[in-house]
C-alpha cells in the first residue's frame, strides 16, 4: 500500500485527528423538564456538555395562552449532548431530548440510529416521563427507566413505580444518581445490554 | 382563504445584504431546509482535508476551519457555530457535494453500528472499563 507524500522529512502531524474516523454511536437521554438529563450527560462525558439548537416552525393547533386557535410560531429547541471516546476508535454520543412534550416529533431525528435510551425519572413527578416511555415503547426502541435518586434517597420502590408507569417486566428499571459517574455508567451499560439482548434474541428480562 | 405562505426561494435572497449577526439562519442556506445533507445523522462526523481554493461563504469557511484539524459531528458543529442543526446539515451537505468535506462514522442505509453486535460489544466493554 502506497502512502502519498510520506518521506523522512515530513513534519509530525499537527493534528490529533486519527487516520481512520471513529465510529459513532449514540444513546438518548430522555425524561421530563429539569429531571437531570444534562447532569447525567455531564457526569460521564469527556467534553463539557454542549448545547445545540434546532429551529422549528411549529403549526400548533389548539388554544394557547393567548387564546388563538391556530398559529405558526418560530421556536428554538435546545438539546444538550456529550461525547465519550471508547477504545476501538468509538465515540459514544449522549443526547438529551428537548424537555417538553410538544417536541416529541423532533425525537425521530434524534433517535434514528441510536443504540437505545435512558428515561430519567423523578419519582415525585412521575407523569413527566409518560411521553418518553410511550414514545420508545411504541417504536420498539430499547430503553431503561432510571429513577433519579435526588440526595441519594430512593423515595419510591421500583415495583411501585413500575406499576404506576405500567411498563412491562422486560423493561429494565434501575435506581440511578444523575450526578454520579458510576451510576450513569451502570445506566448506560443497561441500555447497551438490552440492545444486545434484542439483537441476539436473548430474553430481555432478568432471569425468573 | 389565502394559501400558505410560499417557501422562500434562493432568488429571494439575491442582492439582499444582511448585517452580520442579524441574519435569520435559513437565509444562509438560501431558504432551504432540505438539501443533500438533510438526512445526515446528528452524530455523523465531518472532516475537511484543507481550505478549498474556491470562494466559500463565511459559514462554510467556519465549518472548514472547525473540521480541518479534528473530526466533528454535525451536532458539535451546530453547537460551536451557534446555528441550528438543520442549517448545519444543509451547509455540510453542500460542502460534501462540492468535494470539500467528507462524512464518516455514523449509520448509513447499509450499515448501522448501533445494530451491529461487535460494535455493541466494544461499547459495552468500553463503558464498563471507564
Amino acid at each position: 500500500m502506497a502512502f502519498p507524500r510520506s518521506d523522512l522529512a515530513a513534519p509530525a502531524p499537527t493534528t490529533g485527528r486519527p487516520e481512520t474516523a471513529p465510529t459513532t454511536v449514540k444513546i438518548v437521554v430522555a425524561g421530563g423538564f429539569a429531571v437531570g438529563k444534562t447532569t447525567l450527560i455531564g457526569s460521564i462525558s469527556d467534553i463539557d456538555p454542549l448545547r445545540t439548537e434546532a429551529a422549528l416552525t411549529e403549526h400548533s393547533v389548539g388554544v394557547d395562552d393567548a387564546g388563538d386557535r391556530t398559529r405558526k410560531t418560530e421556536t428554538t429547541v435546545a438539546m444538550d449532548f456529550g461525547r465519550i471516546a471508547l477504545p476501538g476508535n468509538l465515540w459514544l454520543y449522549l443526547f438529551g431530548t428537548p424537555g417538553q412534550d410538544r417536541f416529541l416529533f423532533m425525537w425521530d431525528d434524534l433517535v434514528r440510529g441510536a443504540i437505545g435510551a435512558v428515561v430519567l425519572v423523578d419519582t415525585d413527578r412521575l407523569e413527566q416521563c409518560f411521553p418518553a416511555v410511550d414514545y420508545f415503547e411504541a417504536r420498539g426502541i430499547p430503553f431503561v427507566v432510571a429513577l433519579n435518586c435526588f440526595d441519594g434517597v430512593a423515595r419510591h420502590g421500583i415495583d411501585e413505580v413500575r406499576a404506576a408507569l405500567q411498563v412491562p417486566a422486560n423493561v429494565p428499571m434501575i435506581y440511578t444518581d444523575a450526578r454520579a459517574r458510576p451510576a450513569t455508567k451502570q445506566a448506560l451499560i443497561s441500555v447497551v445490554q438490552l440492545a444486545m439482548q434484542r439483537l441476539t434474541g436473548a430474553p430481555a428480562g432478568p432471569p425468573a | 382563504m389565502p394559501g400558505p405562505p410560499r417557501d422562500p426561494q434562493p432568488d429571494d435572497l439575491e442582492g439582499v445584504v444582511y448585517e452580520s449577526g442579524s441574519i435569520r439562519p435559513y437565509a444562509l442556506t438560501g431558504g432551504r431546509t432540505r438539501g443533500s445533507g438533510d438526512l445526515l445523522p446528528i452524530e455523523a462526523l465531518v472532516s475537511v482535508l484543507g481550505r478549498p481554493a474556491v470562494q466559500l461563504s463565511t459559514e462554510k469557511l467556519r465549518i472548514v476551519d472547525l473540521a480541518m484539524a479534528q473530526y466533528l459531528s454535525i451536532a458539535e458543529l451546530s453547537a460551536h457555530m451557534h446555528m441550528p442543526v438543520g442549517v448545519v446539515r444543509v451547509l455540510v451537505g453542500d460542502l460534501v457535494e462540492a468535494g470539500h468535506a467528507r462524512i464518516h462514522g455514523a449509520a448509513t442505509p447499509a450499515y448501522n453500528p448501533a445494530t451491529t453486535l461487535s460494535v455493541l460489544e466494544s461499547v459495552l466493554d468500553g463503558i464498563s472499563a471507564l
